[in-house]
């Protein structure tokens, strides 16, 4: 079963305790070096972050990952319409009319690599990643993340059925180049960039 | 949980390099919440995510780019990522992690400097004295409520009123590029919902709304300003803005242009710099 959702971690110790412990690193810094697991419960502390862990890799590249997760999605995904009633783009498509059981059935059938209708190749090239669509979803609990669904029927309608035309501009990177000498000093181009 | 230590990868993505000073404000801000900054972008970390037409191609530059964070940290310490652009931070999470084995983690800069509230606060001592509309998305909210982050930040500057905007579609207004007259629509819902409330400042989120917003600077006597200007400005530092000048009919310095290739300025730059606003592009039906 996927679960797609990066997990949530939050840590947030009291402000004191984060001094006491940072004392205690001035006070021995040499034992503490010697036990990371103390060393991990300082660094909390003293930088309280919510971290997005990342989830473990589950395939050798991201292309290997979305080939797989394409039909992993598809399979639980009951073509119930709800995402699409969500998405705020259906208005400016003109597309609320549509049909969203045979919509969605679109979107599974793309992310299998069969073609999709009409109006779900109109609603998947217009994803503006509002999210809306995740939340709706009655499966998202058995871990279907109905944007990455979308975002994956897009690619396929890009690339395997190509019913979507490809707009490549080969000028993006060269006027981001244009932008960053235009700005940077030769310091930042050589560290940043 | 573990964090590596103080020592940080800054992510600022491709399309920040418009926006050279709300890097280095970032940065400042990061610095001065206690971490050792070591900034990333461009085309060398590009996340892919603009790539669907190329899966392989965008499937190489993912790897590539982890394996330059995996490299800072284990070589350099910096086991904590942190994003600004929504668009690298959830591919990074949904698409690039998966495929790739991530040895760091990643948070967001509004998040990270929302929780250093307490060393950022003290900070904002120099009243801003201004009457704010918050434009925001309702994207992204899915892996970080960067709409309440950025509020909470702003609250903390003396003499500044917050104003929250409607929220528009997608995450945010490059987003809204490719759909015929929506991102006209967000731009004409915010100027109107600034109005309406009487403000002097919309205040933009991420880079794509501000590049969007920048040409209206002025108009209606309402500003522009980024959230991390905001604070600097409350910090007493002064927050320059080259792109929204250009924007607004000013040019690079011309020493700057020759130094980045006068043709290609000219041929790559100066047309966006000279395009419509999307207030008017909406009123003469143009496509943005």
């Amino acid at each position: 079963m996927l679960n797609l959702t990066p997990p949530r971690h939050t840590s947030t110790l009291p402000i004191a305790v984060a001094r006491v412990r940072l004392d205690l690193i001035q006070w021995s810094a040499v034992v503490i070096r010697q036990n990371q697991r103390l060393l991990d419960q300082i660094a909390d502390a003293a930088h309280p972050l919510k971290m997005g862990k990342l989830q473990a890799a589950r395939a050798e590249t991201t292309e290997a990952f979305l080939a797989e997760a394409g039909p992993e999605l598809a399979a639980l995904c009951t073509a119930c319409g709800a995402c699409f009633n969500a998405c705020p783009m259906v208005d400016h498509l003109g597309l609320r009319a549509s049909d969203p059981k045979s919509t969605t059935d679109g979107l599974r059938r793309l992310a299998i690599g069969e073609a999709g209708h009409a109006d779900t190749i109109s609603w998947v090239s217009a994803c503006t990643k509002s999210g809306l669509c995740v939340a709706a979803c009655p499966e998202r609990s058995a871990g279907l993340d109905a944007m990455l669904l979308v975002r994956i029927a897009k690619q396929r309608a890009l690339n395997d059925t190509r019913q979507l035309p490809v707009k490549q501009d080969p000028t993006y990177f060269p006027r981001l180049k244009v932008y960053a000498q235009l700005q940077l000093s030769e310091e930042e181009l050589a560290k940043w960039l | 949980m573990a964090l590596g230590g103080h020592r940080i990868t800054f992510w600022f993505g491709c399309n920040m390099l418009r926006h050279a000073e709300m890097i280095r404000l970032s940065i400042m801000l990061l610095e001065r919440a206690g971490y050792d900054v070591s900034a990333a972008g461009g085309a060398a970390y590009c996340c892919g995510t603009a790539h669907d037409h190329q899966p392989r191609g965008a499937s190489n530059m993912a790897a590539r780019t982890v394996a330059r964070f995996n490299d800072a940290a284990e070589k350099d310490g910096r086991s904590t990522v942190v994003t600004w652009c929504p668009s690298c931070h959830m591919h990074m999470a949904d698409i690039m992690a998966p495929g790739n084995s991530a040895a760091f983690d990643v948070i967001h800069i509004a998040e990270l400097l929302a929780d250093c509230a307490d060393r950022i606060a003290p900070l904002l001592k120099a009243p801003v004295k201004r009457r704010v509309l918050l434009h925001r998305h309702v994207g992204f909210a899915t892996h970080v409520p960067v709409n309440d982050r950025v509020v909470g930040l702003l609250s903390h500057i003396p003499g500044l009123e917050l104003v929250e905007g409607p929220a528009h579609p997608g995450h945010m207004c490059s987003a809204l590029a490719a759909v015929p007259g929506a991102l006209a629509t967000a731009a004409h819902d915010t100027w109107r919902a600034a109005v309406a409330n009487k403000v002097d400042t919309v205040c933009t989120i991420f880079h794509s709304c501000h590049r969007e917003l920048s040409a209206l600077d002025g108009k209606d006597d309402v500003r522009i300003r980024n959230w991390v200007q905001l604070l600097a400005e409350a910090m007493g530092i002064d927050a320059s803005d080259a792109y929204l000048g250009w924007r607004k009919g000013g040019a690079p310095d011309i020493a700057a242009i020759e130094r980045a290739d006068q043709s290609r300025y000219h041929a790559l730059v100066e047309p966006e710099l000279r395009k419509p606003p999307p207030l008017m592009a909406a009123a003469h039906g143009m496509v943005e």
